[in-house]
């Protein structure tokens, strides 16, 4: 009996502690303008974290300095209009220049080659030595996901997790479709449809394929058209959940709420952003550093 | 082929448009949706590409709507 109330109280003690409130502190000046675009790319890299704008700017975020050294990118032609981005492999980056284009990107912000595909593609993404490339919907039931090496680009083989779903033939439903992923731990990396609140993290294995539906996506008020704004995996199956706010000072969504969960989903701790966010720059198994619509990194701790 | 071709995009194009007039007050309590502004464009670029000389033309310029849409509704819903 007593051991029966020991385990109790320690429950209840280790509950109370992982749900302890978040605390926020910005911890760089602004660092961004308005100036520099929406961010259409992002990707992890060793110690940066990288960002590319639609202002065909390239960000590296050094995490462990809390700076933000920007650099024009040089080399797109006219009817480029990139999108995506995805560290692969020695800290290659690479973007969609177009729908059948990847290009690779120095650090200083050239583009250095470029590499035709024979079926376009929608977004990139990356994790370890493999690009994600996000296949345009087809039949219900196919994977929105396909892995390739940069080996071989053509030669793709289905992502586990994210499946089409049937369409109908009038209401046209492009977010739908849409992917986005997360930052990874290792090989596990989240990704989501965009107008959807559940979860894949994957390594790639279908057995190592988990589906997350955390429930405190829908009890907070978030905007139903895009739920889930960012996410990253930590260590020790920790999970940050960047939900939406309904709107922003400039009219874009933000994230607004930031919640510690785990691989079930559980509400460990949350905390309303004050700036909002714009994208999750790192994260850890007890914090996180966000890039603010104020232009400063922020960082989140748990107690 | 180039009338038929042009007659399905047309058919496209208006469903789009009923589809969308036909959903809106359900959403009119939410934020717009980023889909709307972009659905708009694909009706004209139909047009344009209905209006292309050669089968093949006519055909990639369809395609090209549809991922000019894609583009446009991502980089509202995904741009951060």
């Amino acid at each position: 009996m007593r051991y029966v109330v020991l385990a109790v109280v320690m429950t209840t003690i280790a509950v109370w502690a992982n749900a302890m409130p978040l605390r926020q502190r910005v911890v760089s000046g602004p660092e961004l303008t308005g100036g520099d675009g929406v961010i259409i790319g992002r990707a992890q890299c060793g110690a940066s974290t990288w960002l590319l704008t639609d202002a065909r700017a390239l960000l590296e975020v050094r995490v462990a300095e809390r700076a933000i050294v920007s650099r024009s990118i040089r080399g797109f032609v006219a009817d480029e209009r990139p999108w995506g981005l995805a560290c692969v492999g020695a800290g290659e980056l690479w973007t969609l220049a177009d729908y059948r284009t990847l290009a690779r990107l120095s650090a200083s912000g050239e583009v250095t080659s470029r590499a035709k595909l024979r079926q376009p593609r929608l977004n990139v993404f990356g994790v370890g030595d493999t690009l994600l490339l996000q296949q345009p919907p087809g039949a219900a039931g196919g994977p929105l996901l396909s892995a390739v090496r940069l080996a071989d680009l053509n030669r793709a083989e289905p992502w586990p997790g994210l499946m089409a779903t049937r369409q109908s033939s009038v209401n046209i439903d492009v977010p739908s479709v849409l992917v986005a992923c997360g930052l990874a731990y290792e090989a596990s990396l989240p990704c989501w449809i965009t107008n959807q609140t559940r979860i894949t993290v994957s390594d790639g294995t279908r057995g190592r394929t988990l589906s997350v539906q955390p429930q405190f996506v829908t009890s907070a008020a978030v905007d139903p058209n895009l739920p889930l704004w960012d996410v990253a995996v930590a260590r020790s199956s920790a999970l940050w959940v960047l939900t939406s706010a309904a709107s922003g000072e400039s009219g874009r969504r933000v994230g607004g709420r930031l919640t510690r969960s785990n691989l079930r989903g559980d509400n460990l701790g949350a905390i309303d952003l004050t700036p909002k966010a714009r994208v999750i720059v790192s994260a850890t198994e007890h914090h996180v550093l966000l890039l603010t619509v104020a232009g400063t990194l922020m960082e989140v701790n748990t107690p | 082929m180039a009338s038929k071709i042009f007659r399905r995009r047309a058919i496209v194009a208006t469903l789009v448009v009923m589809a969308l007039a036909a959903s809106r007050p359900a959403w009119a309590q939410t934020p717009p949706n980023p889909q709307d502004a972009c659905m708009s464009q694909l009706t004209s670029c139909y047009y344009w590409a209905a209006a292309q000389a050669g089968f093949w033309t006519m055909w990639a310029g369809g395609i090209d709507c549809e991922l000019q849409v894609i583009d446009c509704i991502r980089r509202a819903v995904l741009g951060r």
